[in-house]
């Protein structure tokens, strides 16, 4: 074709190009690549390539006892160790046949929502900088920063914390603890309402989230996505109501969902569910029961520390659990808990001995990746930014 | 068969049928395939087990699938029932080294490209150095591990 000047008016047949994003771009979060293909601006494709964080954990499992492993899983998901603990330790109890006492699996419920919390305050202020709203992030690493001294004032540990034990909790909760949690629940909501004005209806975080990085219901579920991604397509999944564990059948929360399945639709789920979180600690701290915080079972969980020191059997239960570690009946048990990215399996084998045959670790950032390119195709390079920012996807369970 | 704890009703297919009962899940309104994973008992001829999870959203009902193979047998994707199976099955590949017929991209996803051997395999050894650290008067050594694949890392 050519105009009346003799010049062509359309252009030849063109080729794309490949963009290679990452493995060390800041908004891919870690060390994830992500090859685009591009006509012009458009990503008419994208190929995620995974495992630059691949670190072997299901396989150093398998040469830990079940005590021991425990303090692997922290490192999958790093951003929620609570919801990783309490998933595995869920798995070795059903070997077992055994459950936590009732203040246990309070607690456990209590500290996994408030790592919910520290979990969304982290997106929320990364996502928010990916998008050049750089204030966010100060703002939310300030409240994560009131529950990781929660978490130190409970455990010792500010972040891999390994705070859960096969039967039980290692110690029990300080007063100042249960305190400082009551605090920081009163002033949490009035902070998150500050960010609302910051964000929600900003027109420019608006344009940048809205319609962007679409997925409808079905895609989302045949992905294996779960977790707020999937509650943001109008699918009211969480584990936490669908396979109830622990105490969640007693408390009273809502399961947010969304319709749009855009980028804004994943932020209002995510933000909600902070509210939600809040008011679940809220009714734990209410009605926390008094009462042993591990069971008595000297052949799993560690006995009394004071009475190790005045007790001989007890010094020799805690010398065998210690060394050669809690033997399960053989068999095999999938425990799950709804982390803050969505459902958070560990499938464990137990072969008679005291090392697990096979520990795997259902990763929920895993089967969002792989969502990813339909989401991104037919979108331009900026919007990947905000889809990723917008998936939650952390490399350390991705990869394992 | 394996004692299962965790009270999930687990049927036991030839590998013959995964595909059907890949098909008779999805058709059976299990929207999701929450997890496709394998563990390997090198004692048995029939070493790998593979193990599918399905879950359906209207009664939230869990349907667990084992499947026995033997080393190199291949065994028919699902990817085409269930499209998160692609990367799950990506993953069995790599790391136990079970092939998928059919799958439209049977690659490693989380080793390099270039490793040899499939780690998650209980012979393949955990990696590191074995030390021996000798007796007195006499240096420490370090005894490179024997890879079963005729490779040292």
């Amino acid at each position: 074709m050519t105009g009346p000047t003799g010049a062509p008016t359309t252009l030849p047949p063109h080729e794309t190009m490949l963009l290679n994003m990452g493995p060390q771009h800041p908004s891919t979060h870690g060390v994830l690549r992500l090859m685009l293909e591009l006509d012009g601006e458009v990503v008419v494709d994208a190929h995620p390539d995974i495992g630059f964080l691949h670190t072997g954990i299901e396989k150093s499992c398998e040469y830990r006892t079940f005590h021991q492993a425990i303090t692997l899983t922290d490192r999958i998901d790093y951003l929620s160790p609570y919801s990783n603990n309490l998933a595995y330790v869920l798995a070795v109890e059903k070997l077992f046949g055994i459950t936590a006492p009732p203040r246990a699996r309070w607690l456990r419920v209590l500290i996994a929502e408030l790592n919910r919390i520290a979990s969304h305050l982290i997106w929320l202020g990364t996502m928010a900088i990916d998008l050049a709203a750089s204030s966010m992030l100060i703002y939310a690493f300030r409240e994560r920063e009131g529950v990781l001294a929660l978490m130190e004032e409970l455990s010792g540990v500010r972040m891999m914390t390994s705070f859960i034990r096969i039967g039980g909790l290692p110690a029990d909760a300080t007063a100042k603890f249960l305190e400082g949690t009551a605090r920081y629940l009163d002033e949490l909501p009035a902070h998150l309402l500050e960010y609302d004005d910051l964000l929600r209806e900003n027109p420019i975080f608006k344009a940048r989230m809205r319609g962007i990085g679409r997925i409808g219901a079905d895609a989302a579920l045949s992905y294996g996505m779960t977790g707020p991604n999937l509650r943001a397509s109008g699918i009211a999944y969480d584990v936490r109501r669908a396979v109830p564990y622990e105490i969640y059948p007693e408390l009273a929360f809502d399961v947010i969902t969304e319709t749009a399945g855009d980028a804004y639709a994943r932020y209002l789920v995510r933000r909600r569910e902070l509210d939600e979180s809040v008011r679940i600690c809220r009714q734990v701290l209410e009605r926390l029961p008094d009462g042993p915080i591990r069971i008595d079972d000297p052949h799993v969980a560690f006995p009394k520390r004071e009475l190790i020191h005045s007790s001989m059997e007890s010094l020799i239960h805690h010398y065998k659990l210690a060394t050669e570690g809690p033997i399960p009946p053989p068999g095999e048990a999938y425990g799950a808990v709804e982390s803050p990215r969505g459902e958070f399996g560990v499938h464990v084998v137990a072969n008679g001995t005291n090392l697990p045959q096979r520990v795997r670790f259902r990763a929920p950032s895993f089967a969002s990746l792989q969502a990813l390119p339909s989401m991104v195709r037919g979108g331009m390079v900026a919007d990947c930014i905000a889809t990723l920012a917008s998936i939650d996807f952390v490399l350390g369970e991705v990869d394992r | 068969m394996i004692r299962v704890a965790d009270g999930v009703p687990t049927a036991f297919v030839e590998p013959s049928e995964v595909h059907g009962t890949a098909e008779r899940a999805r058709a059976a309104g299990h929207e999701l395939l929450i997890d496709l994973t394998a563990f390997d008992t090198p004692e048995r001829a029939s070493r790998f087990d593979l193990v599918y999870l399905f879950h359906r959203l209207a009664d939230n009902a869990r349907v667990r699938v084992h499947v026995r193979v033997a080393d190199g047998a291949p065994i028919a994707t699902v990817s085409d029932v269930y499209p998160a199976a692609d990367w799950y099955e990506r993953e069995v590949y790599d790391l136990f080294g079970i092939p998928f017929r059919g799958h439209p991209d049977l690659r490693r996803i989380l080793m390099p490209d270039d490793w040899v051997g499939h780690p998650l395999r209980r012979d393949h050894p955990l990696g590191g150095e074995v030390v021996d650290y000798g007796g007195a008067g006499k240096r420490d050594t370090v005894v490179p591990l024997a890879f079963p694949e005729g490779t040292a890392r």
